[in-house]
Formats: structure tokens, sequence, C-alpha cells
């Protein structure tokens, strides 16, 4: 919608076709909802949260699928059911995300803080230890 | 159809069509994965990942662009939790459908 702020940003048009002809406000008039690409950017990071937990979870399904013995009996359900648990955590966490920076966002205030990329990290470098020590065991082993 | 002024909705449905084929990779897994040690019961948990991928890449990705189009050319909000909550549970019945697939006893 085209807003007008000066007198002088009026077109040359005749007078019954200008807008607002004898009321031209002096500051442009501030919608009432949020810039829609703020909304739009939130909603990618929510999808991209989504994507880290499906890679997770294929990652699981691969793990159990393609290395049925990981060190020990249990290695492999073992890594597989953590890495499908963590994809499961990562995307409902992202949704909980997405509905703390909804908020700020419609109230106008900077985004809240949050430590879920250290957390996934962590829990993500847990597991790989886990693989490393297992994939050493069946080294050792022979 | 209203065409936008700018790129941010494609960069929204691209995105929304990723998580979509996300969903789809999984399913296939599943579906190797049920093929491979003879469980047929698998198949039931890929066909059901397999059908929301393609609900959210063939459904929910375009008509949530068309709203996006539709608001952003009326000016009214775009936010509407609908369309996140549905892309949610459908990873998260992902995500059960293949704790089956890994925790079925052979």
């Amino acid at each position: 919608m085209h807003r007008l702020t000066v007198r002088g940003d009026l077109p040359d048009l005749p007078f019954r076709a200008r807008p607002y002809p004898d009321r031209v406000p002096v500051s442009p008039e501030l919608p009432d909802h949020p810039d829609y690409r703020f909304t739009l950017a939130n909603e990618r990071t929510l999808l991209a949260w989504l994507r880290t937990g499906l890679a997770l979870v294929a990652g699981g399904v691969a793990v159990a699928t393609y290395a049925p013995d990981l060190g020990v009996r249990w290695g492999s359900a073992a890594v597989s059911l953590a890495l499908v648990l963590l994809g499961l955590l990562t995307a409902l966490a992202g949704y909980g995300r997405w509905r703390a920076n909804e908020a700020a966002i419609e109230a106008g205030r900077a985004l809240p803080s949050s430590l879920l990329v250290p957390a996934v990290v962590a829990a993500v470098t847990a597991v790989v230890v886990v693989v490393a020590v297992l994939v050493g065991v069946e080294v050792l082993r022979g | 159809m209203i065409v936008p002024m700018e790129t941010q909705p494609e960069r929204t449905v691209l995105s929304w069509q990723r998580t979509g084929l996300g969903m789809l990779a999984v399913a296939g897994l599943v579906a190797h994965r049920a093929v491979g040690t003879a469980r047929p019961a698998l198949l039931v948990a890929a066909g059901i990942t397999a059908l929301l991928g393609l609900l959210m890449l063939g459904r929910l990705a375009p008509a949530r662009y068309r709203q996006v189009c539709r608001r952003v050319a009326e000016n009214r909000a775009v936010s509407d939790p609908t369309p996140a909550r549905v892309a949610t549970a459908g990873v998260v019945l992902a995500a059960v459908a293949a704790a089956a697939a890994v925790l079925m006893p052979d």
C-alpha cells in the first residue's frame, strides 16, 4: 500500500483521484503486526531445526542398518536409539524456540536467549565419543 | 495467483520443500531396513512417513506459500501456528517410526 508522508509526495493527479486530498499524515501509519520478513525468517529457522532433527533420526536408522555390530552387542542399538531420540528432542525444542521467537517478534522485543545450539552440539559430541570408543573396541578385538 | 514483491516467500517455500524431502529420505531408510531385515511391519511405518513427507511437499508447502503471498498483498500478519504445528508433529511421527525400526527385534 502506498503511504504518503509529506504533501510533496502527492502525485500530479486530478483532485478527486488523490488519496486523502485534504488529510496528509505527518508520519507514516505503522501496521499493527510485525514485519512479515521477521515472521518468515523465524519460520525458516523452525524448519531448519526440524531438518536437523530429521538428519539425526536418519543417522540413527543408518547406524542400525549399516553398522549392526558396533563394538559390543548392544552398541549399535544404543547409538541408534540415542540418535533417534536426540532428533525427536531437537524437533520439539526447535518448535519451542519458534514459539518463544514468535512471541518476542509480536511484542517487538529482542529474541530470547537459548542454550539449544550448545545443548545439541554437546549431545552429538557425546554420541560421537561413544561411537569412537565402540569402534576402538572393535578394532582392538580384531 | 498473487506474485510477491521479493523472494522471502520463495525462500520459505523452498525450506518447506527441503523439509518434506528430508522426511522422504527418512522414509526411504526405514523402507530399506524393512526390506533388508525382512520385517514387513516396518513397511507400514515407512509408508506413513513417506505419506507425511509427500503431504508436506505437495500440500502444506504450496498452501503456505499462497497464504503468505495473499496476506502480504493484503498487508495482514503472516504468522500462523498451524503449519508449524503440523510440520513438527510430522517430524515427531517420523522419529517414532524410526524408533520402531531401530528397536524392533530380529
